[in-house]
């Protein structure tokens, strides 16, 4: 079947085991103020535009064939209520300031690709990763796909937020190697303000994944003001002594994603987080969890 | 154990090796003419002697009158130079240089400082050495077709500015026998030699020059032995005047005798390593397998307990220091292609015997060590990997790479080894393969004349547009092929073919013109003297005494060619959205009021690098025609030509005389660099850059592949980033590509040496097949290392 895939990224080191080839399927529940891929979000493609490439040629406003690419001192400006993202403006675009995220891909086209690196799985022990978005916001898509790397031979890793159906979940554990999860907060106001998740599904997925998957990787993005603080983190800490996990990574906030907002022609949502204090949070948050028993690598 | 000597990241050297290294560095670089002195007054003194034997006399008398000395703290003796940090002068191989003498304090590359008396004294003597160097040989002898296209970047250096050099000699020969063995060798075969013998006379001319030779080095030894006496005699420091006499000591027996111990054979080395240097001022002169031949010495004094690992540590930390002098008068064009002081002294370590087992042994970890302590540009440093090469190894390897200088680069020993038996060098021979200058590989025994010459590619491309006119220069070089009445891609790639092997055909010419008249006026009798099977034959390496007698041959800007010609075939010929007499408007005018071409070239067609078939299949087809049109002609020694895919810095320079390439670069721009893709435009990491490069048949050009590689620093600096970096060198094995190197700068890093380059002085950088110091290149050069770091996030 076809699912909507935004990057199919090779060498990827921080996504499990070996070598990577990283899936990035487009489409996620929640809309975390932090989001570092805000192109990732909506299922279906969009159109995104640099203006740092653009060299004014102006031949996108030609191209477009609805008329919604008008100009502003030279550089486009478009009308993206109209926008079906049918890529005639990013075909003609000569910098590529113009490009188009997301596409329909079968999922046996996407183990093709993702194949290309076969030997440099085979010699690293990597595979592919299927991240996202929230892969599991196209269940049947994700499915078919890591069934396929089973008959392939390849390892699969899924990195989740665990926002998603567990029936979906579940069903695919038996064909991963690996599963990173997601923990963004255990506070369920401040997680439902923040990202608009729901923390009784989210807790009770995470269970479900570590009682089933022998092998599990948590990760908490360590986001100053949001999960910083000491309560913040006795509620972690809580909740990983509930379901026995001893050892967990953090990646602190890195502000990467911002100049992805203005290009999608949205507002930056993260603007108010400082910087600064990400990775002396986590280094915080890392004594703290060491203090209660757990230990925490800083990675990313 | 393995303790004791590995890499502890963020350790210094010893306080010895921290001051000499700062003394080296507070230097800026100078010219001496003492040798040039010596070489014209013996020259003139003995015109009526044999080449050969002219030559030797003029060595001796360098050793032997050159002023010596011993810098402060060292404990291996020897210099290039009358002083510090300084490159003599070589008036026999070209005085042409001095035309533009004037600018050598403030020209772009290699810049020298010249002292009024240094100045005066070789515009003494210039008029003696004019129309008799071999640059004026070289004028003399070229054809008219070979002449233009030097001049406009078609072709470019056979060794018409310097020495031929590009060598490893057999270094266990002094250390095993010492010159006091190899005189009694050459005494053998003059006594075995009848006087009725054809090539009596070229061959006991020949042996007279090589035990001259012997004598020299005898008498240099003694001369530093005398000064280490007089200077201990005077010496405060009790400690440093008792270690003074015991560098006179060992002096009495290096080189002379066979190495007794591991200091012995590495001053006997250092000798063997210097005199070459001083005879001719060919590039490349290589220590190889340093690890191996010096070990079993090593082994003995750690057994003994006569030495430990930190004072072997140090002393090889002193030699790394060692190689980072020498240094040579550059031509400006010269200076160009060897920007940043390169002098190509390679070092290998690791790999496999001749017996095919790993001999990775603690030595290859202490030299590992000592680039990370030294990190400067020279040695050129090397290790060899296999699939056996043992995992902590590897991973020092990686401490040693993420020191920051660009080296150790890596070669795959399963794709060379196989490269070398299929060139006919039995398995054993090739197993013990060792690489020359950048990573030109050689094997005992072997004048591989790895350098005849750059052949730029993207320059026959040009003249396939033009048909057979420059469009840079506007004159007609190459073939005159009519590409305008092309009705398909196929036939006009038909013609660029025909371009191509023209362009060979005029490489091979110049490359042999070269073995001619270096051999006629640049004998080499001390590089004779460690190369078999020459004191056997009684005759040179230029002479092609060599059991092997290769010469390369280096194609240049073989990206630029594939990104060029897809654009020809995607945007003539099967899209037609504008014909070749437009497209080659387009480039003569270089893209003038075409932004939107061009960039929709750069940003929208694929290009080589990105494992994208259409466009590597291009890179696959014009570097086979290359290797079959090399593999048809034998050299002037009666050896076979080598193909080569690399070019030092030679893409820069090539690349000044190349008009816009229909890949969408500008005119005068850098063509891509060896067989890298194309800096920047390779945007899918490194397993998709070695997918794309592996398609490429690499096992055919023996004399060399070079692959250059930006990774990120998280990839040295954390444990997880290292174990990352091991599984891609594992992988690079497994893949069967040549050679590969890393820089690992951020590109704010260069930008604030660029600002400020007096807090940079010793940033060591990779300059397309070698290392360089970063400030000391040009600006030019300098944008060129910044440009690969552009296009990835």
């Amino acid at each position: 079947m076809t699912g909507c895939v935004f990057d199919v990224q090779r060498f990827c080191v921080h996504d499990g085991p070996g070598l990577r080839t990283t899936v990035f399927l487009k489409g996620c529940p929640l809309r975390c103020r932090w989001c570092s891929n805000p192109e990732s979000q909506n299922t279906a493609p969009e159109l995104l535009f640099n203006e740092r490439r653009c060299i004014q040629c102006g031949t996108c406003v030609r191209s477009c064939p609805r008329g919604l690419i008008g100009r502003e001192g030279g550089y486009p400006l478009i009308n993206r209520n109209g926008c079906r993202a049918c890529g005639a403006c990013v075909r003609d675009c000569p910098t590529a300031a113009l490009i188009l995220k997301g596409g329909p891909m079968t999922a046996a086209q996407t183990l093709e690709q993702a194949l290309r690196d076969a030997d440099v799985f085979a010699s690293s022990g990597g595979g592919i990763t299927v991240s996202g978005g929230e892969p599991f916001s196209q269940p049947e898509f994700l499915y078919e796909l890591l069934d396929l790397c089973r008959g392939a031979g390849v390892s699969a890793v899924v990195e989740t937020s665990s926002a998603a159906q567990w029936q979906d979940i579940e069903r695919c554990l038996p064909l991963l190697t690996l599963v990173f999860c997601d923990v963004k907060h255990t506070n369920p106001k401040i997680l439902e303000e923040w990202t608009g998740a729901d923390v009784r599904q989210m807790q009770e997925n995470i269970s479900g994944i570590i009682k089933t998957h022998p092998h599990v990787i948590i990760r908490v993005p360590v986001i100053p003001g949001f999960n910083t603080g000491g309560e913040s983190f006795a509620g972690f800490a809580d909740f990983f002594h509930g379901l026995g996990i001893t050892e967990i990574e953090l990646l602190p906030y890195h502000p990467l994603g911002e100049g992805k907002y203005e290009m999608l022609g949205r507002p930056c949502a993260d603007a108010l987080i400082d910087v600064k204090q990400a990775v002396p949070a986590a280094r915080d948050f890392q004594r703290f969890l060491a203090s209660r028993g757990i230990h925490a690598e800083i990675s990313g | 154990m393995m303790a004791e000597y590995g890499i502890i990241p963020g350790t210094e050297p010893s306080l010895r090796v921290q001051r000499l290294k700062e003394n080296f560095l507070d230097r800026a670089p100078c010219m001496c003419c003492d040798r040039a002195v010596i070489y014209t007054e013996v020259y003139q003194q003995w015109e009526s002697l044999p080449v050969i034997r002219r030559r030797a006399r003029a060595l001796r008398e360098t050793l032997t009158r050159m002023p010596v000395f011993i810098s402060p703290g060292e404990i291996i003796v020897g210099h290039p130079a009358s002083k510090p940090r300084s490159a003599e002068v070589f008036p026999e191989i070209n005085i042409k240089f001095m035309e533009d003498i004037e600018q050598f304090e403030t020209r772009e590359y290699n810049r020298l400082r010249v002292s009024a008396e240094v100045k005066q004294t070789l515009y003494d003597m210039w008029p003696y050495w004019k129309g008799k160097t071999l640059t004026d040989l070289f004028f003399q002898m070229r054809p008219a077709a070979v002449r233009s296209g030097i001049a406009t970047g078609f072709l470019s250096n056979t060794h018409e500015w310097s020495g031929f050099a590009h060598v490893a000699m057999d270094y266990r020969k002094i250390l095993h026998k010492g010159i006091a063995g190899i005189q009694k060798e050459i005494g053998e075969y003059r006594k075995n030699l009848a006087v009725t013998d054809p090539e009596f006379p070229r061959k006991s001319s020949f042996y007279a020059a090589c035990e001259e030779l012997c004598e020299g080095t005898l008498v240099l030894a003694r001369r530093y032995r005398t000064l280490a006496l007089e200077m201990a005699a005077v010496e405060e420091d009790a400690g440093r005047a008792a270690e003074l006499r015991n560098l006179a000591e060992l002096l009495e027996r290096s080189p002379l005798e066979p190495a007794a111990n591991f200091r012995e054979a590495v001053q006997s080395f250092w000798f063997m390593q210097l005199i070459p240097q001083i005879e001719s001022n060919g590039f490349s002169i290589s220590p190889g397998r340093f690890d191996q031949y010096m070990w079993p010495f090593l082994e003995r004094d750690l057994s003994a307990g006569k030495i430990n690992f930190q004072e072997a540590q140090e002393l090889v930390d002193m030699l790394f220091l060692k190689f980072a002098e020498i240094m040579r008068v550059d031509s400006t064009g010269a200076a160009e292609v060897n920007a940043g002081y390169a002098s190509g002294q390679n070092l290998v370590v690791g790999g496999i015997d001749a017996a095919g087992n790993d001999c990775t042994n603690p030595l290859s970890y202490i030299c590992l060590t000592a680039n990370y302590h030294i990190r400067l540009h020279q040695p050129n440093f090397t290790v060899r990997l296999h699939k056996n090469t043992p995992a902590d190894f590897l991973n020092q390897v990686i401490l040693s790479i993420s020191g920051g200088n660009g080296m150790p680069q890596v070669l795959n020993d399963g794709l060379i080894i196989r490269s070398l038996t299929d060139h006919g060098i039995p398995l054993e021979e090739a197993r013990e393969y060792l690489p020359v200058g950048c990573d030109e590989i050689t094997v005992h025994g072997m004048w591989g004349r790895c350098n005849g010459g750059y052949l730029n590619m993207a320059k026959a491309l040009e003249m396939t547009i033009g048909c057979g006119t420059d469009l840079e220069f506007n004159k007609e070089i190459g073939l005159r092929l009519d590409a305008d009445g092309c009705d398909s891609f196929e036939d006009f790639m038909r013609l660029f073919e025909k371009q191509l092997s023209y362009s060979v055909e005029l490489q091979v010419c110049d490359a042999n013109l070269a073995d001619h008249i270096h051999q006629q006026i640049m004998p080499l009798p001390f590089i004779s003297l460690f190369m078999d099977d020459c004191l056997q034959r009684g005759q040179d390496v230029t002479g092609g005494g060599a059991r092997y007698n290769t010469t390369g041959l280096v194609a240049v800007g073989a990206a630029t060619c594939a990104d060029s010609l897809y654009a020809i075939r995607d945007l003539v010929f099967e899209n037609k959205k504008l014909s070749l007499q437009e497209f080659r408007e387009k480039l003569a005018h270089n893209f003038h009021n075409d932004e939107y071409l061009r960039q929709f070239i750069i940003n929208r067609l694929p290009k080589f690098g990105n494992d994208v078939d259409g466009v590597d299949s291009l890179a696959v087809r014009l570097t086979g025609c290359f290797f079959d049109n090399v593999e048809r002609y034998k050299n002037y020694r009666g050896g076979a030509f080598w193909p080569a895919l690399y070019s030092v810095s030679a893409q820069i320079g090539l690349g000044n005389y190349t008009a816009a390439t229909a890949d969408g670069r500008l005119a005068n721009l850098p063509l891509s660099d060896g067989l890298t893709p194309m800096y920047g435009l390779d945007l899918h990491g490194p397993t998709a850059d070695l997918k794309s490069v592996t398609k490429i048949n690499q096992s055919r050009a023996p004399n060399g592949v070079i692959i250059n590689q930006r990774l990120t620093k998280n990839l040295f600096v954390t444990p997880q980033g290292r174990e990352k970096m091991a599984q891609l060198l594992r992988y690079f094995v497994d893949s069967g590509s040549f050679h590969w190197q890393f820089n690992i700068l951020d590109n704010q890093t260069l930008l604030k040496a660029q600002k400020t380059p007096e807090e940079y002085r010793s940033l060591v950088v990779r300059v397309a097949g070698y290392s360089a110091i970063f400030v000391e290149l040009s600006r030019k050069a300098q944008d060129s290392i910044i440009g690969r770091y552009e296009g990835t996030v």
